[in-house]
């Protein structure tokens, strides 16, 4: 019944037979494009938490997550990737870039993958797509992402990360002088590129450089979880802390502490040695977190990476944002009073401080609303909609997209685009369903 | 006595000489400049940004923190170019069972301060599971090479340290300290190792530092690559600037609450 009122609305009833066949063939081919949307809304999606906030926090417990090997022979590589670069002794243990890969014994396709925010080529969720992709067959090149101390150190070429242009042109240059330094060591056949969270967004930035400028030649890119506007998506995740601080936001100095010590108490009490997903499950479990707190958890986070990316910016640029800009300090000085500001300032901050004034030095005329809307997807939505080899996975609950953002990545990558029905932001990453839909994106011809 | 007494106290003395080594050479504490010229003021400043008597989590007592800084830097250059090549070595030429054993052996001789630390504060319980623990593990346990306290007997080794007594008698943990080689710790928790130590070496049941010195330094070798094997956390791994400030947090707050439960 239903869905005869539905071909009413298209109207199949007033049709000749051409006109039905070509049409019905259109409509065919929309909804076979669209069948993986609606398998994974339609179809029960065994993921058992319902909250996106606990799915970002947990993930997915081990019942439902894809089996791994234990171990895989993964090479950790380290690169000079400016040899005129002079490194402050602050950052003395960052000499070169690293990355790691793991190789097939024989000719295989290589696929690169991107870190989300702050993370490194050996965080959990990293190894965790190393291991998959290599017991699938592929060479596999894990890469920090921009925002990593180790990239921003080594690598960035302004010290300042947070525009998908430039980032995504650094880490086009890196990925091109990582495959020149092992390519002796690996037989590749193809190539491929995938990236989760802002590592996903990269990968797109990324793929429009690789059509124009050709050095690596993607065949295929998969985008996982990516933030459409990296202004708004980091808004968001400000906004979970600043929002749910009891008091406001004069107030964070005490809340700090008393979330640090909670926690710490709790995990000090318990049985665990790492601060792991069972760790956090068992936390959960026991204390049944708030939406505030689990929101607090998520700000948190999110907030610490960005100190570290901020004093790291203003301490290699001498902004003078926090660190007075005559100071060069050594690995002997304090720094915990820049600590305790840093973790008072936002993303927000930092596109203010750090970001737009340098690139308002480069275009006297760029305003910071243009320069908000610039690390964006929307810019290259041509692209991507032309771009028959890249396709999206994410989450109808992400917490770092609006109702606007799922519109246009769905009007964007139509028929290419796997939207499950709750994980919130990458909390599915590791879930089975997830990970054989993934493998087989690739693996398919 | 006197020659256990004598090694005690040469361990002690070597801490104290690498310590007075690090402080006079290229690694040292630079002097704090109090002639510094004035800076251009930060956009933000902790006097503009939090209340003047504002306390904050990660503060702690560290007078010595320029020193302390450049001993963390000494210990993670030692890690990687030493002590996590050595370790890397070891694996190469021991199969798991064998590490297990020799971890579990080493466990068993340090049982001995624990039981010692655990009558001490007065904790009986402990003292009857870590006694257990003893005659099991070096029966049983054939010399302690397996846990079978633990595995067939469910009792799990106990936590008491001589830092921890002397919290019990009310010390102080004192400013917080970067030992070498050991890492981060208090004054009142460096006495404590070398008083666990002494304890070890008094008591001595395997007569193991009544061997040729040769062997005494090659058991404390290989006693030292086992402990590093069995952390698994390295130096600058956050790749965070601050990690030094957390790990003294997590470190003091860790030790605050094994001293007061």
């Amino acid at each position: 019944m239903r869905h005869s009122k539905n071909f009413n609305i298209i109207g199949y009833t007033q049709l000749t037979t051409q006109q039905f066949t070509t049409k019905f063939f259109l409509h065919l081919s929309i909804f076979t494009s669209l069948v993986t949307i609606s398998l994974c809304t339609t179809q029960k999606y065994n993921y058992p938490y319902e909250n996106p906030l606990t799915s970002t926090i947990i993930g997915t417990p081990r019942l439902y997550e894809a089996d791994i090997p234990v171990d895989i022979p993964i090479i950790t590589h380290n690169i000079t990737i400016d040899p005129n670069r002079e490194i402050p002794e602050l950052f003395w243990y960052q000499k070169q870039l690293t990355f790691s890969y793991a190789k097939q014994p024989k000719p295989a396709p290589l696929i690169f993958i991107l870190a989300g925010t702050g993370s490194g080529h050996e965080s959990s969720t990293m190894n965790f797509l190393q291991k998959i992709f290599f017991q699938a067959g592929f060479h596999v090149i894990n890469l920090p992402s921009v925002t990593h101390p180790n990239f921003i150190i080594t690598a960035s070429s302004h010290f300042r990360p947070g525009d998908y242009q430039t980032d995504g042109a650094d880490l086009y240059r890196v990925m091109k002088k990582c495959l020149d330094a092992i390519s002796n060591d690996l037989e590749i056949t193809k190539c491929y590129l995938t990236g989760y969270s802002l590592g996903g967004a990269h990968a797109a930035i990324i793929s429009q450089l690789d059509h124009l400028q050709k050095k690596i030649n993607f065949k295929k890119v998969l985008i996982i979880n990516p933030p459409v506007n990296l202004y708004n998506a980091s808004l968001k995740l400000d906004t979970l802390l600043d929002n749910n601080i009891p008091g406001g936001e004069n107030n964070i100095g005490p809340f700090l502490n008393e979330v640090i010590e909670q926690f710490s108490g709790i995990y000090l009490s318990s049985n665990f040695i790492d601060m792991n997903k069972d760790f956090l499950a068992s936390f959960f479990q026991k204390q049944h977190p708030t939406d505030a707190e689990m929101s607090t958890i998520i700000g948190l986070a999110f907030r610490y990476y960005c100190s570290n990316m901020f004093f790291i910016s203003d301490a290699l640029t001498h902004s003078g944002v926090v660190i007075p800009k005559e100071i060069t300090l050594s690995s002997n000085d304090s720094l915990t009073d820049y600590f305790k500001v840093f973790q008072r300032l936002s993303f927000s901050d930092y596109l203010q401080d750090i970001l737009f004034p340098y690139f308002k030095s480069q275009n006297s005329a760029l305003t910071l609303k243009q320069f908000k809307q610039q690390s964006s997807l929307h810019r290259i939505k041509d692209f991507l909609q032309s771009s028959q080899h890249i396709a999206v996975m994410t989450n109808a609950d992400d917490i770092i997209l609006s109702a606007n953002d799922l519109t246009f990545l769905q009007n964007t990558f139509e028929g290419r685009i796997t939207i499950y029905p709750k994980g919130g932001h990458l909390g599915n990453i590791t879930h089975k369903e997830n990970i054989k839909n993934l493998i087989h994106y690739f693996k398919d011809h | 006595m006197l020659t256990i007494l004598t090694k005690s106290f040469k361990y002690t003395m070597m801490i104290v000489c690498i310590n007075f080594i690090l402080i006079n050479s290229g690694c040292a504490i630079p002097e704090i400049n109090n002639t510094e010229p004035s800076h251009t003021k930060p956009k933000y400043s902790l006097s503009t940004m939090a209340d003047p008597n504002e306390t904050f989590v990660i503060d702690a007592y560290d007078p010595w923190e320029r020193y302390n800084r450049s001993m963390y830097k000494f210990n993670a250059n030692f890690d990687r170019k030493i002590y996590l090549p050595a370790v890397s070595l070891y694996h190469s030429v021991t199969t798991p069972p064998m590490r297990e054993g020799i971890h579990n052996a080493f466990n068993n001789l340090s049982e001995v301060s624990i039981l010692i630390n655990a009558l001490l504060q007065g904790n009986f319980e402990s003292s009857w599971i870590t006694t257990q623990r003893i005659v099991i593990n070096s029966t049983i346990g054939i010399l302690g090479i397996f846990d079978a306290a633990n595995e067939d007997h469910e009792l799990i080794r106990q936590s008491h340290d001589l830092g921890q007594t002397l919290a019990h008698y009310g010390a102080k943990p004192g400013p917080f300290m970067i030992l070498p080689l050991f890492g981060p710790s208090t004054l009142r928790d460096a006495i404590g190792i070398a008083g666990d130590y002494m304890i070890i070496l008094n008591v001595d049941p395997a007569g193991l530092y009544e061997q040729d010195i040769l062997i005494q330094y090659s058991i404390e070798i290989l006693n030292c690559i086992d402990l590093r094997d069995n952390i698994n956390l390295e130096y600058y791994q956050t790749q965070s600037p601050f990690e030094y400030d957390m790990v003294r947090f997590i470190y003091l707050k860790a030790r605050k609450y094994r001293t007061t439960k």
